[in-house]
């Protein structure tokens, strides 16, 4: 590995979080000397002292667009996979989640605060951010919201994001008045909503990461400088067909008021859950952790903290924070939207949900003709033997219908007459290999290019129709039809000169010579057309 | 090899923008779908097929282009003479050096085995004139699936025998020399992906976009198990990144209408009783956030099919009248 922990090309090491030195803040520092001076005459001493303040500054109201190194899945995505990734948000800047802090100074814990980020990756569908006046909770732009007063957008009234708010407000020193009409992007849900799906905040220490890569490797960095980058993740999975926005809100000294889950109820899952290995201890292990493992702040505990344990339904908690109708406003720092695709699965199950057709009357519960995907090859629902029974994978074989083993399609071809007639047609590929006859001449027209198969009396189309493709393709390439005329023209004029200077050589001819013989020339003869049949081409000097 | 200053010695300048040209055809640029696969059935929605290339084919298609550009019959007697010191006529030339320039055409692939023979000092050659093969890939992979890589490879030693799903030989059937020269890849539509290859291929593998490190799960348990089909699968790694051969299950909440939140705690929790038992995933210590993202991180999969063209009779078509 490359110093100072740089990796390897194309390899990337994993952090759990960096946290920077100070906090976002006014700083004083403070510098004295002390100079003791001893002398002959006894000893001197001088001090002195000096003050500076400076600032911390990091972003809090929003995120820069160059700060965001990359979005998954991209911004306006209309197939996104579903059922397999969950969306992230790449920051250019490895410090970002933990610069600011979700808790507030009155928060009681022995944990390390510090470790706990201060963004969260919220995703929702669209249903679920449109309240009940069909408005979209997601205000940018004109329709951003006010910190704490009121703005009217369209003909409906918002209040600002910490309306009602005023410890946390203080917490971040923003009572003084002077940030009450600050407008910031904002999202604005349903409180219940929001419980149900954002990450409580032990999963939110759990979302975030430091990715760091080689910075030569361009195709993982782009332009960045340094190679670090943070990571934030959601903690939900897409499902199919549905419009999702991913906001990266800002949590910052909201801890108190308790928007985040408190516990969540989970699915139900039998005992044989896990499918390997959580056995045993470490089955044990498991549910002796499941509580005491993750830390818990002040006075808040965890009272029925369910996971990893082996339950049957557990009935959703019921919270006295959330009142229906209720709404929470959070400072909305980076937004984009994508659409999921109509089909599930990653790219592992969509490899092997590609088909192959059945090719035996011998398999259980398929004819043949039917096609099966290829994780359902070696299956034993359709007996031992499954892969002896498919198809080649190979184009046009005679279990297509209509097809014959050696890809021939039988079809109809309607001549110029009118009269359609039965004949073969085989593209240029084939599911057998077939061997090359180079030839001497050309076809000059699509009959030449005829087949027939004589036991049957059938044509066989397929090299004519390939003649008759490859002049509508000609036609239009004007470079190839111009390439071709000018290589004749220069073949042609280049014989011609090299048959005049063969015949002066001769001859005996010289430049001289050759203007006297020119000037002596009838050119009505000249002219007149070499050609066999005179009759057909009459063209003379001065007559057409 | 494309041997260009044959090319150059015998005929001018524009015999070598003609082949240029010709190429492109004799590489089914612009062919119709219904030209190359004539009925739907032969490739069924999300499927892959390979194909062998009947290059009488495209020597009909070339004979149909340059008939187009004969104009009298002195032109198409100048077409079955020969350049100046040529010992073959302008015809077969052209065919000649349209297929050599077929499979020299692509720059990447020019420069590719230039820094391959300066590296190594053995010069790749690229082999022309022989079998094309290739594969079409039907399939919403190709649209939501952009970059996709596929690579072809021709083992010496692979003996043909009956088709075989996601198998792989040995890691030394991989090595790049034996790889098979991709002469074209090009999606013909959103969804369907067509593969040229300039000989014979004995195992393909198709990866997913090396660039599409992404983070996730592996899809709800399979019907047929006993899982909770609310859940989400998790195959499990070390910390190198190295899959191991176990996975977790991980729960979802059960207050979202569609079971998609995730049980991170629960995750954590039982990865942690893993890292404790020690007989599980291996390299991890005290990680938290750094532990459930290289769970959760999805490396690039790559699907192998072996052997694929093998094994199967030679045919000589129909007599032509």
């Amino acid at each position: 590995m490359p110093e100072n922990n740089m990796p390897d090309l194309g390899t990337y090491i994993l952090y759990d979080r960096v946290v920077g030195p100070l906090s976002p803040g006014k700083y004083k520092i403070k510098i004295g000397q002390n100079i003791d001076i001893s002398t002959n005459n006894g000893g001197e001493s001088h001090s002195a002292e000096s003050e500076r303040v400076f600032t911390i500054s990091g972003p809090r109201w929003s995120i820069n667009p160059p700060d965001v190194h990359s979005v998954y899945p991209p911004r306006n995505d209309d197939d996104s996979p579903t059922e397999s990734y969950v969306p992230f948000i790449t920051l250019g800047r490895k410090t970002l989640p933990w610069e600011r802090s979700i808790f507030s100074s009155q928060t009681q814990t022995s944990n390390d605060i510090n470790s706990y980020p201060w963004v969260a990756l919220l995703v929702f569908t669209d249903e679920e951010l449109t309240d009940s006046n069909g408005v979209l909770g997601i205000h940018k732009g004109e329709d951003k919201l006010k910190l704490l007063s009121d703005k009217v957008i369209g003909d409906i009234t918002y209040s600002g994001v910490f309306a009602n708010k005023p410890s946390t407000m203080a917490e971040l020193g923003i009572d003084d008045g002077g940030h009450d009409d600050l407008e910031v992007d904002a999202l604005r849900i349903d409180s219940a909503t929001l419980k149900s799906i954002a990450p409580t905040v032990d999963e939110l220490r759990l979302l975030s990461h430091v990715r760091r890569v080689n910075p030569s490797d361009k195709e993982n960095c782009g332009n960045d400088d340094d190679g670090w980058f943070s990571v934030v993740m959601s903690n939900r999975v897409l499902s199919k067909s549905k419009k999702y926005h991913a906001c990266l809100v800002s949590l910052e000294g909201r801890f108190d008021e308790q928007i985040l889950p408190d516990n969540v109820p989970l699915n139900y899952t039998n005992a044989g859950g896990t499918s390997a290995v959580t056995s045993g201890l470490s089955a044990l292990l498991s549910t002796l952790l499941a509580v005491p493992n993750m830390p818990f702040f002040g006075t808040k505990k965890n009272k029925n903290n369910n996971s990893g344990s082996s339950t049957s339904q557990i009935e959703p908690v019921k919270d006295e924070t959330s009142q229906t109708g209720a709404e929470t406003k959070l400072v909305l720092l980076h937004h984009w939207s994508f659409s999921t695709s109509d089909i599930d699965g990653d790219f592992q199950s969509r490899m092997e949900g590609l088909r192959v057709r059945v090719n035996s009357d011998q398999l259980e519960g398929v004819e043949r003709g039917d096609l099966i995907s290829l994780a359902d090859v070696n299956q034993e629902k359709y007996g031992q033997h499954t892969k002896d029974n498919i198809e080649p994978l190979l184009l046009g074989t005679n279990s297509v219908p209509g097809m014959t083993s050696n890809s021939y399609l039988r079809t109809e071809m309607v001549g110029a007459d009118g009269i359609s007639d039965e004949v073969l047609y085989r593209g240029p590929f084939t599911a057998v290999p077939e061997n090359h006859h180079p030839k001497q001449d050309p076809y000059q027209v699509s009959d030449e290019a005829l087949g027939i198969v004589e036991e049957l009396g059938i044509w066989d189309i397929s090299h004519a129709s390939a003649f008759e493709l490859g002049r509508l393709m000609a036609l239009q390439d004007t470079i190839l039809t111009g390439a071709v005329h000018q290589w004749i023209t220069e073949s042609k004029s280049n014989a011609l000169d090299i048959e005049r200077e063969r015949r002066m050589k001769e001859n005996n001819l010289d430049s001289e010579s050759l203007a006297d013989i020119i000037s002596k020339i009838d050119f009505s003869k000249v002219a007149r057309p070499i050609s066999p049949d005179s009759t057909k081409a009459n063209i003379v000097s001065g007559e057409k | 090899m494309v041997d260009n200053n044959k090319t150059n010695l015998h005929a001018p300048k524009s015999s070598l923008q003609v082949v240029r040209r010709l190429a492109k055809i004799r590489l089914l640029r612009g062919v119709p779908f219904q030209y190359l696969v004539p009925t739907d059935a032969a490739l069924p929605v999300e499927s892959i097929r390979f194909f062998h290339i009947d290059q009488n084919w495209l020597d009909a298609l070339i004979d149909g282009a340059l008939s187009v550009t004969m104009r009298s019959n002195s032109d198409i007697e100048w077409l079955k003479e020969s350049e100046p010191g040529s010992d073959v006529n302008r015809y077969e030339s052209i065919l000649r050096n349209t297929n050599q320039f077929t499979s020299g055409s692509r720059k990447f692939y020019r420069n590719m085995f230039k820094h391959s023979r300066s590296k190594t000092g053995n010069p790749v050659e690229i082999k022309s004139g022989g079998s094309m093969t290739g594969l079409l890939l039907r399939s919403t992979i190709v649209r939501d699936y952009p970059g996709l890589e596929i690579s072809a490879y021709k083992d010496p030693e692979s003996s043909p025998g009956s088709i075989e799903i996601n198998t792989s030989n040995s890691e030394s059937s991989w090595q790049r020399k034996n790889w098979v020269q991709t002469l074209r890849m090009e999606r013909l539509s959103p969804s369907i992906l067509l593969c040229i290859f300039n000989d014979i291929p004995s195992h393909v593998r198709i990866q997913e976009p090396s660039e599409s490190l992404r983070m996730g799960v592996d899809g709800r348990p399979a019907s047929n198990s006993n899982e909770d089909p609310t859940s989400f699968n998790l195959k499990l790694k070390n910390s190198d990144g190295s899959l191991i051969n176990s996975e977790t299950n991980i729960r979802t909440r059960s207050n979202t209408n569609d079971d998609s939140v995730l049980d991170i705690t629960g995750l954590f929790n039982d990865l942690q009783a893993r890292i404790i038992d020690g007989n599980d995933i291996t390299g991890f210590d005290t990680q938290d956030s750094a532990l459930i993202a290289t769970q959760m991180l999805q490396l690039p999969y790559q699907q192998d099919f072996i052997p694929i063209l093998y094994n199967f009779v030679e045919s000589e078509g129909v007599s032509k009248s």
